[in-house]
């Protein structure tokens, strides 16, 4: 079907329509700047309502008429539930304002509208908790391996000796043993053995789990130490968060925050009503939709990837202290001269806790983490250390343990110490072992899912070039651009690059050396090639004033594209260019396909009744019906309008010489020469030259004629109807004669091959003309 | 099928092919992508748990 339409007829509002029965949503209300639009308040015309909206459309074969209101959706029957099927995206229509935006669009924008047209958005959100999934397990090696080096680094510093792997231990801590008169040890489950030799001879009312304890308790304090690392990795780590609070979250916030409140709304509306539009909704998949749409929000940059990987790191740090720190607060349980110290270290505990949730909140970019908090709070708590330790050497001092002892007690805590050490040691690598393991799997998962996505991206992309291509060339069969690539990125996910070759220099951005109308036709070709590939259940295709920007030559080939590569397709064109309406049907008789096509034109529309749409009327039964109905104004009118028209065809055609005028209006005494004595002088003909001589004579005869050549008026209400008659017929005959009589195409002249002749390649009998 | 399914198919039969990948584990993932809970970095790592054998090497200090 062609529509033609003046600007503000309703043309789009047919298309939007069709959209809205097959999708359910209007484009033109969703994207950027749409905020103040929505589909409930803005789809019925002013003076009607939302029952008013009804959009009925009839199948064939079957003749199925399925309805669609905002009440009630379509129901289609099985044989059309692959044809809805593949309608519902909408990937059918294509409007002006698509095709530059697919053009002009970053690789991302690309990419996502192509995903949406093969739906394969989701798989971006599943690859993006791949990665995650991987970045997380790297954080928690990173650091274990990191903690693993600190241990024995620790153990180094306890041993004074420098110890590079765990298997060294037991020697170094023979040898202090020794040092101090205590047997040695074959593995650290002896540990007890020195202690209880020593112990056996102590005064067996002193309470030795006691002085044990807290022997302990002092050594533990010597070597606890809050990692000054810790306080820069922080600030570090909140001057990468700080920018991405402060720029984009207010501007991702507001949507955060719409979307936070809106998900409220919903949940406690417990009704199917979105409340910023009033309009119905599927509450359960609105509610995901924001869900997603938050997660997403925050989730999608490299720098919140890195963020994620060293606040890992830093938690594991934190709660490393925090268990040390607990585990203090609980040995000092049994001592009550000790429990101010410990009453003060669990007001300290609890800021830790507290603040090992801020690092978390950091890490989804809840907020920010209040590092110089941290770092009074590590003061205080490295002055209750000192505090502790000195209190407890008083209590360990107090019970009075000889003096050889305090140094044999020294090496059998360190021992024990050591021990304490190599346990963690030991579970550190075995835990490491099992997430190294699952981090190579992570990232097996990772990298097959993306190799495999990418891989058929461009398998797709691949197999659509050659539909690109070929449309272009069709279309620019002489161009200097050509070989048009689609492409995934590399090294970036999500990305779609469109690249072209252009005067030689290969894999260009279409926008540096083409024009608007070759990026408008190259996006007509990338929409067409999509249709052609993935709207297989759906032979549907809607081109809503597409070829603006287009000139006339490059229109035709348009034409011979549409009806030779989707002439199983049902097209619906429409347009408010008189000329490419003409191409059109002009085109339809030249494939001979004029009988399946509707030829329709608005020709006029009221707020009332919308437009009103009726056949459309070639010019010639147009003037007819004028004359018949003795309108001789109209006629005369419709009549110079004819003649206008086709000297101007004939000059186009025969190349003839119009003397230049600067404002391009060209009016027939302008173009009456010229075209008469090119046709004279280009064509070898004689019998061609004479009728064409002798039409234009007979135009000459007529009064009107004389009217339109010195005063560029045919004056036709001086003249009568009869006057008239002649006048339009003497036109049409012209035309006639620059007609093929086989199949109705204009003529076109073909200069290499000096002829003049029809230009449709079906035609059976094309007439050819000799030319000089 | 669609281009989804097609990328899914090729995913864990890529996967199942490889030896050092363990069978347990794809299923896993096929189970969460067949119930849609494979958008998830918590499901995602919790398939990845069990079923890898523990080859620590215990040195017996």
């Amino acid at each position: 079907m062609l529509l033609k339409g003046e600007n503000g007829t309703g043309k789009s509002s047919i298309v939007e329509a069709i959209e809205l029965f097959f999708t359910g949503k209007l484009s033109v209300f969703e994207g950027e700047g749409t905020q103040s639009l929505s589909l409930r308040k803005h789809a019925p015309h002013k003076d009607f309502s939302n029952r008013d909206i009804n959009i009925k459309v009839t199948f064939n074969p079957g003749h199925i008429t399925l309805e669609k209101t905002f009440e009630k959706e379509p129901d289609p029957p099985k044989q059309l539930e692959n044809y809805f099927q593949t309608a519902k995206n909408g990937t059918f229509i294509l409007r002006r304002s698509q095709i530059l935006k697919f053009i002009t669009s970053v690789p991302a924008d690309r990419f996502r509208a192509i995903a949406s047209i093969l739906g394969i958005e989701p798989l971006d959100n599943i690859e993006l908790e791949m990665k995650r999934a991987c970045d997380d397990l790297e954080g928690g090696i990173h650091f274990k391996r990191e903690r693993m080096g600190n241990l024995l680094m620790e153990i180094s510093k306890l041993l004074g000796e420098d110890i590079s792997e765990s298997k060294e231990v037991l020697s170094s801590v023979n040898r202090k043993l020794k040092e101090a008169n205590l047997s040695t040890i074959a593995s650290f489950d002896e540990i007890d053995k020195p202690a209880d030799e020593m112990l056996k001879a102590f005064k067996k009312t002193t309470d030795m789990e006691r002085v044990r304890k807290l022997n302990e308790i002092i050594q533990e304090l010597e070597s606890l130490r809050i990692d000054d690392k810790i306080a820069d990795d922080l600030r570090s780590l909140n001057e990468k968060i700080t920018p991405l609070l402060d720029e984009r979250i207010k501007r991702e916030l507001s949507i955060t925050e719409l979307l936070l409140k809106g998900r409220q709304a919903v949940e406690e509306a417990e009704r199917n009503i979105c409340p910023l539009c009033g309009q119905e909704v599927d509450r359960e998949k609105l509610l995901k939709q924001i869900e997603t749409r938050l997660y997403t929000l925050r989730q999608l940059s490299e720098e919140a990837s890195e963020i994620r990987r060293t606040s890992v790191q830093l938690e594991e740090k934190l709660n490393l202290l925090l268990g040390k720190t607990k585990k203090m607060s609980l040995e000092l349980e049994p001592f009550k001269s000790l429990s101010n110290v410990r009453t003060r270290l669990l007001r300290m505990l609890e800021f830790m806790e507290g603040f090992v949730d801020r690092v978390k909140s950091a890490k989804e970019l809840k907020g920010g983490i209040p590092v110089e908090a941290f770092e009074r709070n590590k003061v205080r708590l490295e002055k209750l250390l000192r505090s502790m330790s000195v209190k407890c050497q008083r209590a360990f001092e107090k019970i009075g343990v000889p003096v050889d002892w305090k140094n044999k007690m020294k090496v059998i805590s360190l021992v024990n110490q050591i021990k304490a050490i190599i346990n963690e040691l030991d579970n550190i690598e075995k835990q490491l072992k099992i997430e190294e393991r699952r981090y190579n799997l992570a990232s097996k998962i990772y990298t097959t899912f993306s190799e495999i996505k990418k891989s058929k991206m461009d398998e797709i992309y691949k197999s659509i070039a050659g539909n690109i291509d070929a449309f272009y060339t069709t279309l620019h069969p002489n161009d200097p651009h050509k070989n048009i690539e689609l492409s995934v990125s590399s090294g970036r996910r999500a990305s779609t690059e469109l690249k072209i070759e252009s005067f030689g220099r290969t894999k260009e951005d279409p926008r540096a050396f083409t024009s608007e109308g070759h990026q408008d036709s190259l996006g007509l070709c990338i929409f067409l090639a999509f249709v052609k590939k993935f709207n297989v259940g759906c032979n549907f295709v809607v081109l809503d004033d597409v070829v603006s920007t287009i000139d006339a030559q490059h229109r035709e080939l348009i034409c011979k594209l549409l009806f030779e590569e989707f002439k199983d397709y049902q097209l619906f064109i429409t347009t408010h260019d008189g000329i490419w309406y003409e191409q059109l049907r002009s085109h339809q008789r030249a494939c001979g396909i004029e009988g399946k096509f509707k030829n329709l034109e608005i020709t006029r529309w009221e707020p009332e009744t919308g437009p009103l749409i009726e056949s459309f009327k070639p010019r010639w039964e147009r003037i007819q019906k004028r004359i018949d109905s003795s309108d001789k104004l109209g006629a005369g009118n419709e009549g110079r309008q004819y003649l206008e028209w086709l000297l101007k065809e004939i000059c186009e055609t025969t190349r003839a010489t119009v003397p230049f005028k600067i404002d391009g209006k060209y009016v027939i005494s302008d173009l009456w020469n010229p075209a008469k004595q090119c046709v004279s002088k280009l064509v070898k003909d004689d019998k061609f030259r004479e009728k064409v001589l002798q039409r234009f004579q007979e135009l000459e005869a007529t009064i009107i004629m004389g009217n339109l050549l010195s005063h560029d008026n045919p004056l036709a209400e001086t003249v009568s109807i009869e006057e008239v008659k002649r006048f339009c017929e003497a036109i049409h005959e012209l035309n006639d004669v620059f007609t093929c009589p086989n199949c109705g195409s204009f003529l076109k002249y073909y200069q290499d091959m000096k002829k003049l002749r029809c230009p449709n390649s079906k035609c059976e009998e094309p007439i050819e003309l000799s030319c000089r | 099928m669609g281009i989804q399914e097609d990328i899914f198919e090729d995913f864990f039969d890529r996967l199942e092919k490889d030896a050092e990948f363990p069978n347990e584990i794809v299923e896993k993932l096929r189970k969460l992508w067949e119930s849609d809970e494979i958008a998830s970095k918590e499901k995602i790592l919790k398939a990845l748990t069990g079923g890898i054998e523990d080859t620590s090497n215990n040195q017996g200090h």
